[in-house]
């Protein structure tokens, strides 16, 4: 199925991006191992040829946060920003299969590039310790219990450093910290109201995309404090009370 | 080949290994160098507070020693200073070392203390105290310091830095004044015979696993501070505080393996973490009755004198083992029992449940690493190193102290990780080694060299940086390679690289080895076929 | 003369082949279920289930709930110490379970597993509102209650389409899966 994907792409000559983290894993892995072992991608070819598509792992894989870190560049976003976060306490929520399984030498347990791209759209990256711990989105269906667990402790951890926002890379993630976020109340009692925002939205809103443009709107937890906040001038008031 | 000795030895690294070395060889007559890079000998056992099993107060018997060698009349001792070159070979080493200034003259000082008294400036002190305390600009490591003259670190010292203050100059009472602001760097030229390279390790930076929090969370510890907190003389005068200096904790996670066992870090077991958390366990008992101790270890590994029977005392004495490497230690709390600690998450594995265990204050115990520099060591001494970065023995059992260069030997920690008494074994050992070739006066080497035909000689230098041993020169003037037969170990390496089949190894040529094959191989083809029954032609 | 393979070189051969059969290497240390986010709902912790397979209990292992209750978050795999692809494994479980049809009743896993490819064979994409009550009853009523809540309050923000696309040339990408799986087995 992924053979199939990468094919199209290879057979277009584009690189190959994906928005969703367990997407981009699956990518990047079987095009490693199609141009590691030649009796898998003989194997995969055969297949493919039902369909006269063949591949030869020549893709680039990237998740859609590489492009705008690596080949946009940071420089040039702080450059195009024009509605600077400001004093928006952001969390970049890393979760699980962008940094992991490892690849070369990355950071799996400590990585740093999410806090850079939110420092330069002028917001304050949150420092938690839960940042690529699991948000059970493999489970929400399979084991919903296991999963709400998950997304309760991402929570908590996110609200005691006081969160704005929580920036995801990962549509499946970002399904699970906010339209899961009602259950995990009701489960929890709790009365947690933290927006999430896949990352685009975020820059988006830096870059003064109109805010329905981005889909703001369409989710269930508002984001309708983050957006006051993006609208009032008080940017600077509310970054001196911190 | 006969080659002499010179009686006269360098000893690089003066932690308990250098120090055991030193003090048997001067105490056999023979004179000694001891090279030290820090301002005072002692290495870390001057650090620890107790030494397992049996608790004796490490520098209770450190000190004598440190102090017999600072007197030993045998023994130049060359602290703050480090080796910068070394030629020759064995028997007849030339060692160039740096003896940096200290700004402190070592013939007047007698190491009164005014000077560290009145110094206005104080830093924290990274290396001896491990950050938890701190020291004087103008200072002495501990108060025992071996050799007991202080040195200013010209970093943090506000006359380096802006020329003004001098108040240690001001307050020196020797005539004439024994602080010098001028002084330099010296450069040293020793001649010995042979050299024992005792280097130690550095402990693993636990920054490195995140998940353990350290850095993040205040109250997780590593080993070496835990160690100057519980020491009597170290920052807290002995008592077990959390990083506020005032609270006691009432309970206390240990966790073992820390950077060691792991693929990720290092794949070997580091032998030691396990006695010394068992002695972190027991010194928290013995100070704080009412704290529970939780020893999380993969495996418990206590093989050594009295060392089973250590952990038999603790289990008796209450200290919780976890069997499982842990996993996170966090802040995020999930009940409310949790608030406030810090949370050691493991699966226990004995029962097959991951377990949370709140605990006040968490010590990690680091592996120990072979030293950040052995690579660039190495290379001084011409010696191999593993890929660990710890230095090669000549033979794993039979041969653990010498190298694969003549003349070279290795102590302690520098070889793999060890606890005391083994690295004083070593350094003894060492010793003996030593001692041996000096009473011999005179050695045979083995006579198998390779040498090079200079009109053969393309000057092409391939076999310049493949000698494993550094004994090929190159003539510039004359463009050809020469081989230096005292420092050639006869290994062949150069002979199989030549491309112009101009390097001959003696005894060895090609000649005589096709003639040897020939020869071994004489009734093979005089039988062409035939049934023989085959027989030793040549022994 | 071919020896029977045991349970774990079963499914070591189900691991990625580069990868040789690590399983051996575990030393039981309890990284893996000490960083496990979703341990608390295995019946084995994921150390146990290595255990377990090497000392050949086919049987148990595969009535175990452990790998369906893995959320492949890949945690454990980056902090093995012996260097076992843990999630790996847990897939390779699922796989072979699938395979021979012999799983712990009542679980949702394995029925959503087969529904979901089903889906993929029909459409070529996964669609919710038609996956959805193939597992949905196994909630009980409370979880079906919270489903259907939530589900409605992104139909009405208009996250949830109403009927399922297809992709171009399904009918090849029919022929491509027909041509992997008797090669392959039950991967």
């Amino acid at each position: 199925m992924v053979a199939r994907n990468l094919a199209l792409a290879e057979k277009e000559g584009l690189d190959f991006v994906a928005p969703c983290s367990g997407c981009y894993k699956n990518a990047y892995f079987t095009n490693i191992h199609l141009q590691e072992d030649p009796d898998l991608a003989d194997h995969i070819n055969f297949a493919l040829a039902a369909d006269n598509l063949h591949i030869d792992g020549t893709t680039q894989v990237k998740h859609l946060i590489e492009v705008f870190i690596d080949d946009v560049g940071l420089e040039e976003i702080e450059k195009t920003v024009t509605r600077p976060l400001k004093g928006l306490r952001v969390a970049p929520y890393y979760g699980c299969q962008l940094v992991r399984p490892k690849k070369d030498d990355e950071d799996v347990e400590n990585p740093q590039f999410f806090e850079g791209l939110i420092s330069a759209i002028g917001a304050d990256p949150v420092d938690y310790g839960t940042k690529t711990r699991c948000c059970g989105g493999s489970l929400i269906i399979t084991n919903r219990k296991a999963a709400l667990d998950m997304v309760y402790e991402l929570l908590q951890d996110a609200a005691n450093r006081n969160t704005d926002v929580i920036a995801t890379i990962c549509p499946m993630c970002n399904i699970n910290l906010e339209v899961y976020q009602r259950q995990v109340n009701r489960e929890y009692g709790t009365d947690f109201s933290i927006p999430a925002m896949y990352f685009t939205q975020l820059l988006g809103l830096a870059l003064g995309v109109a805010p329905g443009r981005l889909g703001i709107g369409k989710e269930l937890v508002s984001m309708a404090p983050t957006l006051l906040f993006y609208q009032s001038e008080q940017v600077g008031d509310r970054a001196g009370e911190r | 080949m006969p080659v002499e000795i010179n009686p006269n030895t360098l000893i690089v690294g003066g932690g308990i290994a250098g120090i055991s070395a030193a003090l048997e060889l001067a105490n056999a007559g023979n004179h000694v160098y001891l090279v030290e890079r820090e301002p005072s000998i002692g290495g870390h056992m001057a650090q620890l507070d107790k030494t397992f099993p049996t608790l004796d107060c490490s520098a209770c018997i450190l000190t004598p020693k440190m102090v017999e060698v600072g007197q030993h009349p045998n023994i130049t001792l060359l602290t703050y200073s480090e080796v910068e070159k070394v030629d020759g070979y064995l028997g007849n080493f030339v060692v160039n070392v740096r003896k940096k200034a200290r700004y402190v003259d070592e013939e007047h000082c007698t190491g009164c203390g005014i000077c560290i008294e009145k110094c206005p400036f104080k830093v924290v002190d990274d290396v001896f105290e491990a950050g938890l305390g701190k020291r004087k600009v103008i200072y002495r490591p501990f108060p025992q310091a071996v050799p007991k003259y202080p040195v200013i670190d010209t970093e943090n010292c506000v006359y380096f830095l802006r020329g003004k203050c001098k108040a240690c100059q001001i307050f020196c009472p020797t005539e004439p004044n024994s602080i010098d602001f001028e002084q330099e760097d010296e450069l040293l030229q020793l001649e010995v015979g042979n050299i024992v390279v005792a280097t130690g390790y550095d402990l693993f930076d636990v920054g490195k696993i995140p998940q353990y929090g350290y850095g993040r969370l205040a109250n997780v510890f590593t080993s070496l501070e835990f160690e100057r907190m519980v020491n009597a003389s170290g920052p807290t005068d002995g008592k077990v505080v959390l990083r506020d200096m005032e609270t006691a904790p009432e309970s206390v996670a240990i966790i073992h393996c820390v950077g060691s066992r792991d693929e990720n870090y290092n794949e070997y077991c580091s032998k030691v973490c396990c006695m010394y958390s068992l002695k972190f366990a027991h010194l928290i008992h013995e100070r704080l009755p009412d704290t529970e101790v939780y020893n999380c270890y993969i495996d418990m590994r206590t093989p050594g004198k009295g060392y089973e029977e250590f952990y038999r005392r603790l289990l008796n004495e209450g200290t919780h083992f976890i069997r499982g490497k842990v996993a996170d230690v966090t802040d995020v709390a999930r009940i409310p029992q949790e608030e406030g600690k810090i949370v050691v998450q493991v699966e226990d594995t004995l029962i097959g449940k991951q377990r949370r265990i709140p605990v006040d204050m968490v010590i990690l115990s680091p592996a120990m690493e072979a030293r950040h520099d052995s690579r660039e060591i190495t290379q001084l001494f011409k010696m191999g190193c593993d890929f660990d970065g710890f230095f090669v023995e000549r033979h794993p059992k039979l041969d653990p102290v010498a190298t694969m260069t003549e003349g070279v030997f290795i102590a302690g920690a520098c070889q793999g990780p060890k606890d005391v008494p083994d690295t004083v074994s070593q350094g003894a050992a060492a010793a003996a080694r030593v001692a041996g070739l000096i009473s011999l006066g005179t050695v045979m080497v083995e006579p198998v060299r390779a040498s090079i035909n200079k009109e053969a000689c393309s000057g092409c230098r391939i076999c310049n940086n493949l000698c494993p041993y550094n004994a090929i020169i190159f003539h510039e003037d004359l463009e050809v390679s020469e081989v230096i037969t005292a420092l050639c170990q006869g290994c062949g390496t150069c002979v199989a690289a030549c491309p112009s089949a101009a390097i001959n190894g003696a005894h060895f040529t090609n000649d005589q080895v096709f003639s040897q094959i020939e020869g071994l191989l004489w009734d093979v083809r005089a039988t062409n076929g035939q049934e023989r029954k085959p027989e030793i032609v040549a022994a | 003369m071919a020896t029977e393979l045991t349970f774990s070189e079963e499914i070591s051969n189900l691991l990625y082949a580069a990868e040789g059969n690590p399983i051996n290497t575990c030393i039981q240390c309890g990284t893996c279920a000490g960083t496990c986010p979703a341990v608390e709902f295995m019946d084995h912790t994921p150390r146990v289930l290595i255990g377990m397979i090497g000392a050949n209990l086919k049987d148990e292992v595969l009535n175990s709930n452990t790998f369906w209750s893995c959320s492949s978050c890949y945690h454990c795999t980056v902090r093995c110490p012996a260097g076992i692809d843990i999630t790996g494994l847990m897939y390779a479980l699922k796989r072979y379970s699938m395979w021979k049809e012999q799983y712990q009743e009542d679980l949702i896993g394995p029925e959503f597993s087969e529904s979901f490819v089903k889906m993929i064979m029909r459409t070529g994409r996964s669609f919710e509102p038609v996956l959805a009550p193939t597992y949905v009853t196994k909630y009980g009523t409370r979880g079906m209650i919270e489903e259907a809540r939530t589900a409605s309050a992104l139909f009405l923000k208009g996250r949830l389409p109403m009927l399922p696309k297809k992709i171009k040339g399904i009918e090849n990408l029919r022929q491509m899966v027909k041509r992997i799986i008797p090669v392959g087995g039950p991967s």
